[in-house]
């Protein structure tokens, strides 16, 4: 199920938040573990066992973990666990994409699996992995009851697009915590936000990207407000799911860490990192970079780790050599601005932004592009056109101008801080203002929801 | 690797509300998200279904009877998530407010590929492969050994191209296709009857189809053209005293596309009144004596009510019209645009009138002509009417 369907706004979550509030403290869980499944089953019923296994397996991992955790075997226990859901992943996402290559790279026939890749499978592996880690690491506790265990996993308003909540986050929350007035109202004008950004702004910035990303022969013109629009989409598309996630989150009584910061700020890469998708960079320094070594070791094993966990940042993104090759071009930069990059942007703060946009954009290409040669020349025609500007272009302009420079103006901190200064100075103007601001955005995401066929939603398929 | 921020950021709660108004305000905040949400889900539910949506002028979803496999697959939930977003309560609303947000926050001129221009007309640009005229059409036209006319209407978009209302920007080469299906014709042996005449201010403003004046101006041209072959096809002036007008406004084909955001003026449909039209009797569905002018399409409520089938109550696939004219008997093959032509055409000469679209998949044109012993046949089209060739191919 969707957040951003009818069926969920108006039929699920109304209903599941009633009875949730209507039950005893008691049966809140159960009620949402139930909700939980049927949300995740809603789509692909026949998925749910894959992930009920998971839980089950990771469950009894955690249990030996904890039961042996003094002993030299734990060390083999946590190996089996990696093994087994790296298996787990591998054989869903990425089998097919593995066998196409060695019969590319090797001129072999060997039988390419069709696998359907079920949603939201990176999402739930990397929590459930998490979940045994902080186990071993004494970051959490090991729980007893599988189902509460259940609940952490499979909690809807993460399940399929993230945030990856980790475990300690919300270990204590599972089975204490208070849903509060504040914290309701709160995660309703957080969810609005969100469904706002994705129905209005990601889908209309969506509508530009992929009508340009399907055209030939693109003037220089048009491939910048394509590429623009696509960013605009995929950082909409994404934040606002993070944000109808927290602001769920809030309705249920969970605290679930920021995703997003603003990244198109940024002044280097390294930054950008640091404020796009927040919980997928600090899964992989915690849980892989550290545990490399991270910072404490020679250069040249710093630029290792680095290497190994920008290719599979590549890789969790997609299985497609494409993926890898733009987790591999963040590294490049991310290991020049540890070398001496870093040092040189500092003095130039406008000069980096705007070249660190440059860059990000052009790692979006990557991103977006089917192939390597489709990339190339979208990235000829962003840099060394044959055209500079076409009829197309200005259509583009004139048609969708006003979304992409609202989408642009959205995209840094200066909407959300006048705003605040309002409602601060405003007292009781600006409070009803807040409240006004958020039923109207429900309306008009509703009617975009409603009006539109339109409705993409590209992090799924990680 | 340098460290994340993403401890400083932990959302923090709103703290306890710091007065009774803050605190009301978060009540409303919860109640009204609530309330909306669960009236909207109820209301769906409890309303009773609706078959099709007059907006959309399309049928709307029905409810799903799940079976196992269907569950399974997932397939009936994507007909159920169908189903409930079709039949959601006040869609129409939802729709025609995405739409003012379009035009009037968002700025966009188009919308479904539609533009708006400035004096309110719906045009809607086209880039489409050259039309190719079948070799059917001059098969019939040696088969049937009748005189054979083509009035080829321009298209409200080759008008509005040529008179360059379409932004330059927009791609569009209706004006290329019309020549060339013109050229088509012509080579298939059919004479020609030009409307290129025809100006923006024949055409309704939010529907593509012409309006009386066009209609009149082709009816003037296609009695000219045929009449120097045919003398007995004279043109019979009507009264312009006796020239309605519908009270609610008509919003057309391309309104339904925009909405009532976009096409916000609307038309007046006109109409000759039916005492013009007196002696014609008007067969089709084995029943003679319909009415050629049914006003009760004119009255009928409802913004987007398709007033145009004020004419014979819309399209048929065979149709005649016969009066005590000394007029020919014509053969008109046509679609919907050739509709307010016809009660004018009918004071001149009997007509049969075949529609292809609806009539047997065996009926045979040439046959028809010839069974009917018609004097000559008249294609009435205008030129959008690539999707029409292949119909054609078949039925000709």
């Amino acid at each position: 199920m969707l957040f951003s369907s009818t069926i969920f706004l108006f039929l699920f979550l109304p209903f599941v938040l009633l009875v949730y509030h209507l039950l005893p403290r008691t049966f809140r869980n159960g009620w949402l573990l139930v909700a939980s499944l049927f949300f995740y089953a809603w789509g692909e019923p026949r998925f749910v066992l894959l992930m009920l296994t998971s839980i089950l397996i990771n469950y009894l991992f955690a249990l030996a973990v904890h039961a042996y955790r003094t002993r030299i075997g734990v060390k083999w226990i946590m190996f089996s666990m990696i093994v087994v859901n790296l298996g787990l992943l591998g054989w869903f996402k990425y089998s097919g994409f593995f066998v196409t290559s060695i019969n590319e790279t090797f001129q072999t026939t060997l039988f390419v699996p069709e696998v359907v890749l079920p949603i939201g499978i990176s999402f739930f592996t990397f929590q459930a992995m998490s979940y045994v880690i902080d186990v071993y690491r004494q970051a959490g506790q090991v729980q007893k009851n599988p189902l509460n265990l259940a609940l952490y996993i499979a909690l809807f308003p993460q399940l399929i697009a993230g945030p990856i909540v980790r475990y300690e986050t919300v270990a204590d929350e599972i089975n204490h915590r208070r849903e509060t007035l504040p914290e309701f109202a709160q995660g309703v004008r957080r969810f609005i936000i969100g469904l706002s950004k994705k129905l209005i702004l990601a889908n209309g910035c969506g509508q530009v990207a992929d009508t340009i990303f399907n055209m030939k022969d693109l003037s220089m013109g048009l491939a910048w407000i394509g590429i623009i629009a696509y960013a605009l989409q995929i950082y909409f598309d994404f934040s606002g799911y993070s944000d109808m996630a927290i602001g769920l989150g809030l309705m249920f009584g969970f605290h679930f860490l920021e995703n997003f910061n603003y990244p198109y700020i940024s002044k280097s890469v390294s930054e950008f990192w640091r404020r796009w998708h927040i919980s997928l960079g600090s899964w992989f320094r915690d849980y892989v970079y550290i545990p490399l070594g991270g910072n404490r070791v020679s250069p040249w094993k710093q630029y290792r780790n680095l290497g190994i966990v920008w290719i599979l940042t590549g890789l969790w993104h997609g299985a497609s050599w494409t993926f890898v090759a733009w987790g591999v071009y963040y590294g490049i930069w991310i290991m020049l601005e540890k070398a001496f990059l870093g040092k040189l942007l500092a003095r130039v703060p406008v000069f980096a932004t705007v070249w660190t946009l440059v860059l990000v954009l052009v790692g979006w290409v990557f991103f977006r592009a089917e192939t390597f040669p489709e990339a190339i020349t979208y990235i000829q025609a962003m840099f060394v056109p044959d055209v500079l500007w076409d009829d197309r272009a200005s259509y583009q302009l004139v048609q969708n101008g006003v979304i992409l420079a609202l989408s642009c103006l959205a995209a840094t901190p200066i909407p959300k801080r006048i705003g605040e200064r309002f409602v601060e100075s405003s007292g009781k103007v600006g409070q009803t203002m807040q409240y006004g601001y958020a039923m109207v955005l429900l309306f008009l995401a509703t009617s975009a929801l409603v009006a539109s066929t339109f409705n993409p939603f590209i992090y799924f398929r990680f | 690797m340098a460290q994340p921020i993403e401890r400083k950021l932990k959302p923090k709660a709103d703290g306890q509300p710091s007065s009774s108004f803050e605190r009301k305000m978060m009540w409303l905040t919860t109640i009204s998200f609530f309330v909306i949400l669960m009236a909207i889900g109820a209301g769906t539910i409890l309303r009773e279904d609706r078959v099709s949506s007059q907006l959309e002028n399309r049928a709307l979803a029905q409810a799903v009877k799940p079976t196992v496999q269907g569950v399974i697959s997932g397939d009936d939930m994507v007909k159920m998530e169908s189903y409930f977003t079709d039949q959601l309560l006040i869609r129409g609303t939802f729709v025609e407010m995405q739409a003012r947000l379009s035009k009037n926050v968002l700025r966009q001129p188009f919308r479904n590929g539609i533009y708006t221009a400035e004096d309110g007309y719906l045009i809607e640009p086209s880039q489409a492969a050259q039309p190719i005229v079948p070799d059917a059409f001059r098969q019939f036209t040696q088969e049937v050994d009748r005189p054979v006319y083509f009035a080829l209407a321009p298209s409200k978009t080759v008008v509005a191209e040529r008179d360059g209302i379409i932004p330059d920007y927009v791609a569009s080469n209706a004006i290329q296709r019309h020549k060339t299906m013109q050229a088509g014709f012509t080579k298939a042996g059919i004479t020609s009857i030009s409307l290129d005449r025809l100006q923006l201010s024949d055409y309704f403003k939010t529907d593509h189809h012409w309006n009386i004046d066009g209609a009149y101006q082709a009816y003037d041209e296609i009695v000219r053209t045929i009449g120097k072959t045919e003398p007995a096809l004279k043109k019979v002036e009507v009264n312009p005293g006796s020239k309605r007008s519908s009270e609610h406004p008509y919003f057309g084909s391309l309104a339904r596309k925009t909405t009532l955001a976009y096409a916000s003026t609307g038309d007046t449909i006109e109409y000759y009144g039916a005492d013009q039209f007196k002696g014609i009797d008007v067969c089709y569905d084995n029943t003679c004596g319909q009415p050629l002018i049914d006003e009760k399409f004119i009255k009928e409520e409802g913004d987007y009510a398709d007033r145009y089938e004020v004419f014979m109550r819309g399209n048929h696939g065979i149709l005649s019209m016969t009066s005590k004219t000394k007029g020919p008997k014509l053969l008109v093959l046509k679609d919907s645009f050739a509709n307010p032509v016809l009660p004018f055409l009918a004071r001149s000469a009997n007509l049969e009138v075949v529609d292809v679209r609806y009539v047997n998949k065996d009926f045979d044109a040439s046959e028809f002509a010839k069974q009917q012993n018609v004097d000559a046949v008249l294609f009435l089209h205008n030129s959008n009417i690539a999707g029409l060739m292949k119909t054609y191919q078949q039925k000709l």
